[in-house]
């Protein structure tokens, strides 16, 4: 079975699998068989919430995974250089070997004026131009979040910026790690995995069979009160949300067994209906999220 | 019901087989026996998922249809899915029942609501794929050629 590690993560419910991942691409780091990928970060049409997602990763936690793992080259948004120093950085970085790393969908309006990252000898650069010069030299692109995976938000009619998602751009593969945000354990999970296997399995949208292989109706807790027909007739009430409109069923991720910040809830466990915020059509085609 | 109660007896019949088979199985030396006896309990295991088909077959046989009935779009319209009421589309002059569908939680599906004539946009996503005949059929829209 190729996704029985998967299986195995889920029904153990421990949430080791990215942890595992990265101590053991950390482990053949050090032992120098394969090297720590540069790594581009380029945070287009989007709204940093999937840096701050993965700020508020553990397990291994991100100091410990920019120290150890990967070399953040760019990144709008943690980087400590400024200006045109740091675009010379990014110049420098896609001559060699990188992984890119898109968050938030790519405005197109006005040949991406909408979105500005830089200012570099007197010109503007824009995410649209970024993204295309970088993404057909990097060794693997990744779209984090659903804005950069399918469009999302950014894209979510009637699409004023007409943004447009990583793939949509640049046309060659691209692992999608959609959600809003997408879990840190996942994208630390999949930059541990392709640095050291080189390559992930992917389903027919790009996703990860690895993080996204089930429904989250699939682990759901209150499946049995679905299999029952117990509805939740309002919400707050302990039961199946289906009828309030829950998305779980269309939505393939690992939510109910991986949990968010640092494994403490999920909205399911809070009582709210999965929205499908990792969900290709998310947020137009998953309205109404609360249908009363 | 009386074939019903035929399946229940064999049932009955193949577990008291599968227990004699079991002693057998433990009191037997001989480990190729054993593995005889091991054979003989799957295949007894075979034959009751066999007459549990047989069962659901007859009981689904047996369902009641639910009465077929004639929705004008007013009707329909009430049948949208919320406050725990069914929810109901129509495609084509034929009503279906997208209730308990898994993508269509509370009565929305992809942003297409419930208890609407929903022919066009069935047609603009799902042309020429069968995503109907998985559906229960529940009565015809009023006013349709069908």
């Amino acid at each position: 079975m190729k996704i029985s590690g998967c299986v195995e993560e889920i029904i153990n419910s421990r949430n080791l699998l990215s942890s595992i991942l990265a101590e053991e691409a950390i482990t053949q780091i050090k032992r120098g068989r394969v090297n720590k990928p540069n790594v581009i970060w380029i945070e287009s049409t989007g709204c940093s919430g999937n840096t701050i997602s993965l700020l508020n990763a553990n397990f291994p936690d991100v100091v410990y995974l920019l120290n150890n793992m990967i070399n953040l080259k760019f990144s709008n948004s943690l980087m400590t250089c400024e200006g045109e120093e740091a675009f010379e950085i990014f110049l420098e970085t896609i001559k060699g070997e990188f992984i890119l790393v898109v968050e938030g969908a790519i405005s197109t309006r006005e040949n991406g004026l909408f979105n500005v990252i830089a200012s570099y000898k007197g010109k503007k650069i824009t995410a649209l131009e970024a993204v295309k010069l970088s993404g057909n030299k990097a060794k693997h692109v990744i779209a984090v979040g659903t804005c950069a995976s399918f469009g999302g938000v950014s894209k979510a009619n009637p699409n004023p910026s007409e943004s447009k998602s990583a793939k949509e751009i640049l046309g060659r593969d691209v692992i999608n790690l959609p959600g809003c945000p997408s879990h840190p354990d996942w994208i630390i999970g999949t930059l541990a995995y392709l640095i050291t296997n080189g390559a992930i399995e992917l389903d027919a949208e790009g996703r990860p069979l690895l993080f996204y292989g089930f429904t989250i109706h699939d682990f759901c807790p209150r499946r049995t009160y679905f299999n029952n027909r117990i509805f939740a007739q309002n919400v707050g009430e302990p039961y199946c949300m289906f009828r309030l409109g829950c998305r779980g069923p269309v939505t393939r991720t690992d939510c109910p067994t991986r949990k968010w910040n640092s494994g403490v809830n999920w909205p399911i466990g809070d009582n709210t209906p999965c929205i499908g915020c990792a969900n290709a059509y998310f947020p137009d085609g998953m309205e109404p999220f609360i249908r009363l | 019901m009386e074939d019903i109660n035929k399946i229940k007896e064999d049932l009955e019949r193949i577990l008291e087989r599968i227990r004699e088979l079991y002693s057998m199985e433990f009191l037997a030396l001989c480990p190729i026996e054993k593995e005889y006896y091991k054979n003989m309990i799957i295949d007894s295991i075979d034959g009751a998922c066999l007459k549990l088909e047989e069962a659901l077959k007859i009981l689904r046989q047996n369902e009641e249809k639910r009465e077929l009935r004639e929705f004008t779009l007013d009707e329909l319209a009430n049948f949208d899915g919320t406050n725990g009421k069914p929810a109901y589309v129509a495609v084509n002059g034929i009503v279906y029942d997208v209730t308990l569908i898994a993508s269509w939680g509370g009565g929305s599906h992809f942003g297409v609501l419930a208890g609407r004539d929903v022919t066009d946009e069935y047609n603009k996503c799902h042309e020429g794929k069968d995503k109907l005949s998985k559906l229960e059929v529940v009565g015809t829209l009023k006013g349709s050629n069908l």
